[in-house]
């Protein structure tokens, strides 16, 4: 997948002038990012209690690998994620294993956050994109293995600014809230994720990236071998 | 009027030993049916007393409740009586893969004592004894392809904990129901904490000592006695936790009811054919005895008094069969069906080896009904014997 | 007169005492009557439901697909099948799944199958109440008591994973077939989706063939001689789970107690005969002074035994027919089955029993007719082979 890097401006310009299809897949590629490093802060609210992970992350917009540096409890523990295959290892279990493809759906580290939403790529490959009153609107394709009945993009200047997730009874279940985009070699990367789990009160999860380094990533950070002792 | 009652009998001996022999044979066989089926009743619920225990601990609302989240609590401590254990156990659904194929399983995690009463399902292998290890269901084993040794995933999405644990296989369990077992991963506790949500339990399993099966009222008494330490939490008896059953406990008792009723109207009317038989037979006596002043009512009476003389005795020796028939099948029994028939049985969770069961109600039940028939078969007859002419009767020629 | 004619007299002559023993006669009829209707509505109950639900009537797979029932052992083509009995025949592909709904995740077995061919076979595609059965790839329908665990509805989307692929598919419609295996784990799709979850070559794991209803047996047995040796056919009998046994159990069980209450009714007629032969022992002893062997006495006592049971089974008969007319077309033990469902889901069981209604019954009823004879000729026919025939015509 080819990324293009444009001034702001004349990606507005262009903007107008794409379909929304071409709009979402802007959009994705913008909130993937360039190439780059970084430390990542996860932090899981719960009703009376919060939990904060620090994650090491190595992605290049296709492909990501996260650590697990803090806690000290799960330090260690580490996820690759090469488009349609799923790696993890974790210390306690001692080696790496292949995760079904029902993993993408679970939540990562036990947040609101599925791998999904950290690293694919579904709603473009999931959905139908139209667009209503600049909004866009996703529907999913016939056979469209997800739960989902409807998704809300909210574009701010083909970054996306908000996402809203409908079940199939037209009731909004989640929502992701994108915001401090930060201009980076060239592409562009929200600083920070929040997403909120509107069936239960109380149900929320921030990322924010804490130390971010953009430039080529490794090659041996997305082979599965190299989980166990990092790259 | 008893010694009367008694000589009649007497004086045809074929037909009061063959219709007493009727009614014994009544009375036997529906001891043995009772005892059987209690046997058999008794066998089901035992099993399902031992998989729940006397009372369940769970969250409030567990029925309505799907996510890990809103099952699993921190065990709180709880007063017990002398006697009584309390074993933690974490389950939830997890993706069970091995190599190529996978399949959904309930994740139990047991502590040492539950592990340890999967003794006796063990068809291979051993017990887990430390972390890592587990018990697989044969059909589960077989749906996937492991065997002893073997190594196995578990994937359980949506967890609080590490989300994905590998298990070696030490022991294949062979659960009565096929569809269960191929279902079933037993690992040990911390496992299975470590695994869906550390430090906690999705149900709490309660166990007493020394109470019959159906002893409810202690189990009420220790409720009462949790409920003030159990916030969020409800504890159930075994039986409010599985509710299907619970409505079959009652019913038992009117099918059983019908059963017996059957035999017993067979032997009823047979009966009745029989002191029919022994009226016309001695149409002339009774005339005699009219005729000597014998009013109709006392007939009558004479007429129940050998009935019920004939199911006393009859049903006497009938139960005392019958309760050496249930001495010997409380020591235990196998049904009298061949092998094959014996092991699917088992399909439905019914054991092998069954234990008679038989109680003051059901023997109470037996005789209810032989005194019952006893009086009904004499009606007829007694009526008929008590409208008798004189001299009419006493003329009589068939 | 002949011994029948003279046989039926005496019966006759003495009313109050054969209306009293025709009422243990009729009671034993009727149980037996009775008793035979349900066990064999219980089988047919079974066969059906295995037969056009849960299986079909022959099911044809690779002999390793039968120990081992993944797509691994699957069919990549189909045998020839031609034979006279074969009347339809269909390709299912069975797999284990998961079966995800927006709120529940679940395993469970999905079954592909062609929608045509299903409806020439299974019962199911006619048992849909909500929505339609299916009619091409992407769409799926499942039993409804499964719809409910899973919390979905016609309409919405269900994602059926397995290792090797993802689908979501569009429920179309939701079935109650009255068959718990069908309506607590049943999922339809079809077969070219089941294809492509596998991920293998396969064109189907079995199939279904339909054979005429009671041949099921020797069908499979005659497909079995022409199939090639990888291949193997059952019937609807080998394709049942346990429930087979509690069926043939119950035959082994409460057979042989019919029989028992057949003999005990038997002595209550042979007591009667006995008593009637007692009263008229001068009656057969001029009859033997005139000439009529005692044999031919014996055997009259049996036909008066015959008779005085045979109208009680007559009476017993209709009765009996008449309550299993009624049972076999009223749902008497709905209640208990649905209750039975409940608590063995996936056991093969329907949520109706009728009884049967066949008329050999009557022949295994009739039964005690002979068996009264029987004992007549060992006792009270006794009594007159034993005559002393100038005793009696003496007139004492």
């Amino acid at each position: 997948m080819k990324r293009m890097a444009f001034p702001l401006l004349i990606l507005t310009a262009l903007a107008v002038a794409q379909g929304p299809l071409e709009k979402l897949k802007l959009a994705l590629d913008h909130l993937r990012g360039p190439a780059h490093q970084g430390v990542y802060l996860l932090q899981v609210e719960r009703p009376g209690s919060v939990r904060t992970y620090r994650l090491k992350v190595y992605a290049d917009g296709d492909r990501a690998h996260l650590r697990v540096l803090e806690p000290k409890s799960e330090a260690g523990q580490a996820f690759l994620s090469l488009g349609e295959d799923l790696y993890f290892y974790d210390p306690r279990l001692g080696r790496t294993l292949r995760l079904p493809p029902t993993g993408r759906g679970e939540r990562f580290l036990g947040s609101d956050l599925t791998y999904q939403d950290l690293l694919g790529r579904d709603l473009e490959e999931l959905f139908q994109v139209g667009e209503v009153q600049g909004v866009l609107v996703l529907t999913p394709k016939p056979t469209a293995p997800t739960p989902y009945g409807r998704v809300e993009v909210y574009l701010k200047d083909s970054l996306i600014e908000r996402i809203l997730y409908y079940d199939q009874r037209n009731q909004a279940v989640r929502e992701l809230k994108l915001s401090a985009y930060h201009r980076l070699d060239g592409a562009y990367l929200p600083r920070e994720m929040e997403l909120r789990d509107l069936q239960r009160p109380g149900y929320r999860t921030l990322l924010r990236i804490a130390e971010v380094q953009a430039g080529p990533v490794p090659e041996r950070c997305f082979n599965p071998l190299y989980l166990e002792r990092g790259c | 009027m008893l010694r009367l009652a008694w000589r009649n009998l007497l004086r045809t001996p074929g037909r009061s030993l063959v219709t007493g022999g009727v009614v014994a044979l009544v009375v036997f066989l529906s001891l043995v049916f009772l005892s059987v089926y209690a046997g058999a009743f008794d066998a089901f619920y035992r099993l399902l007393l031992e998989r729940t225990g006397h009372l369940v601990v769970r969250v409030e609302g567990y029925k309505e409740k799907e996510d890990l989240e809103g099952l699993a609590f921190f065990p709180p401590e709880l007063p017990l009586p002398a006697g009584a254990r309390v074993e933690g156990v974490m389950e939830g659904g997890a993706l069970l893969i091995a190599g190529e194929r996978s399949r959904a399983v309930v994740l139990t995690g047991l502590e040492a004592e539950g592990l340890a009463r999967q003794r006796s399902l063990l068809r291979s292998g051993r017990l887990p004894r430390a972390s890592g290890e587990a018990l697989l269901g044969e059909a589960l084993a077989r749906a996937l392809k492991v065997g002893l040794g073997d190594e196995v995933v578990a994937y359980a999405p949506g967890s609080l904990g590490l989300g994905a644990y590998a298990f070696r296989v030490v022991g294949l369990v062979d659960l009565p129901e096929t569809h269960l077992e191929a279902r079933t991963l037993l690992v040990p506790l911390k496992d299975a904490q470590a695994l869906l949500a550390p430090g906690r339990v999705t149900r709490l399993e309660i166990r007493l000592s020394g109470l019959g099966l159906y002893d409810l009222k202690p189990l009420e008494e220790v409720k009462a006695s949790l409920s003030p330490h159990l916030e969020g939490l409800w504890v159930e008896t075994w039986l409010e936790a599985n509710p299907i059953y619970a409505a079959l406990l009652p019913l038992y008792d009117a099918i059983m009811a019908v059963y017996v009723g059957i035999f017993f109207v067979l032997g009823g009317l047979i009966l009745l054919n029989a002191l029919y038989l022994s009226l016309v037979e001695r149409v002339r006596e009774f005339g005699l005895l009219a005729a000597l002043g014998l009013a109709g009512g006392r007939v009558m009476g004479l007429v129940f008094w050998e009935s019920l003389l004939l199911v006393g005795v009859a049903g006497l020796v009938g139960m005392g069969l019958g309760l050496l028939m249930h001495l010997e099948l409380a020591d235990g029994f196998r049904l009298p069906l061949p092998q094959w028939i014996l092991e699917q049985y088992r399909e439905f969770g019914l054991p092998e080896v069954l234990y008679g069961r038989l109680g003051v109600r059901e023997i109470l039940l037996t005789w209810a009904y032989a005194v019952g028939v006893g009086i009904l078969a004499a009606l007829w007859p007694g009526y008929l014997a008590s409208r008798l002419e004189p001299v009419e009767a006493m003329r009589y020629v068939p | 007169m002949s011994l029948l004619k003279l046989a039926w007299r005496n019966v006759l002559r003495q009313r109050r005492r054969t209306a009293l023993l025709s009422l243990v006669v009729v009671y034993v009829t009727v149980a037996v009557l009775f008793l035979f209707g349900f066990l064999d509505g219980y089988g047919e109950s079974l066969v059906e439901a295995y037969a056009r639900y849960v299986e079909a009537p022959v099911v044809v797979a690779k002999a390793a697909w039968w120990e081992d029932p993944d797509p691994e052992h699957g069919l990549e083509d189909f045998p020839d099948l031609t034979h006279p009995w074969v009347q339809a025949q269909s390709p299912r592909f069975s797999q284990y799944a998961l079966l995800r709904s927006p709120y529940r995740l679940e395993g469970g077995v999905f079954l592909g199958v062609d929608p045509e061919g299903e409806k020439r076979l299974s019962q199911v595609p006619y048992k849909v109440v909500q929505g339609r059965w299916l009619q091409g790839p992407g769409e799926v329908v499942l039993g409804y008591r499964l719809a409910e665990r899973l919390d979905v509805r016609v309409g919405e989307r269900l994602v059926v994973e397995t290792g090797k692929g993802a689908l979501g598919f569009r429920v179309v419609g939701l079935v109650r077939a009255g068959v718990g295996n069908v309506d607590f784990t049943g999922v339809y799709g079809h077969l070219e989706d089941a294809r492509q979850l596998a991920g293998r070559k396969v064109q189907a794991t079995h199939l279904a063939v339909g054979v005429p209803k009671g041949k099921e047996e020797v069908a499979a047995k005659a497909l079995n001689r022409i199939l090639p040796q990888d291949l193997l056919a059952k019937g609807v009998w080998d394709l049942m789970g346990p429930i087979r046994a509690d069926y043939e159990g119950s035959r082994l069980f409460y057979v042989p107690l019919m029989g028992l209450f057949m003999v005990l009714a038997a002595i209550a007629v042979v007591s009667t005969t006995y008593v009637s032969v007692r009263e008229r022992l001068r009656e057969f002893a001029v009859a033997e002074s005139l000439g009529l062997t005692p044999a031919r006495l014996a055997g009259q006592v049996a036909l008066e035994a015959a008779l005085t049971s045979g109208v009680g089974l007559v009476a017993g008969l209709l009765l009996g027919y008449a309550l299993l007319w009624y049972t076999s077309t009223h749902d008497v033990f709905g209640p208990l089955m649905r209750l039975s469902v409940e608590l063995l889901p996936e056991a093969g069981l329907s949520e109706h029993l009728y009884t049967s209604l066949r008329p050999v019954y009557a022949l295994y009823a009739s039964a005690l007719v002979g068996v009264s004879a029987l004992l007549a000729l060992l006792f009270p026919g006794r009594l007159v082979l034993h005559l002393d025939v100038s005793r009696y015509v003496k007139g004492e």
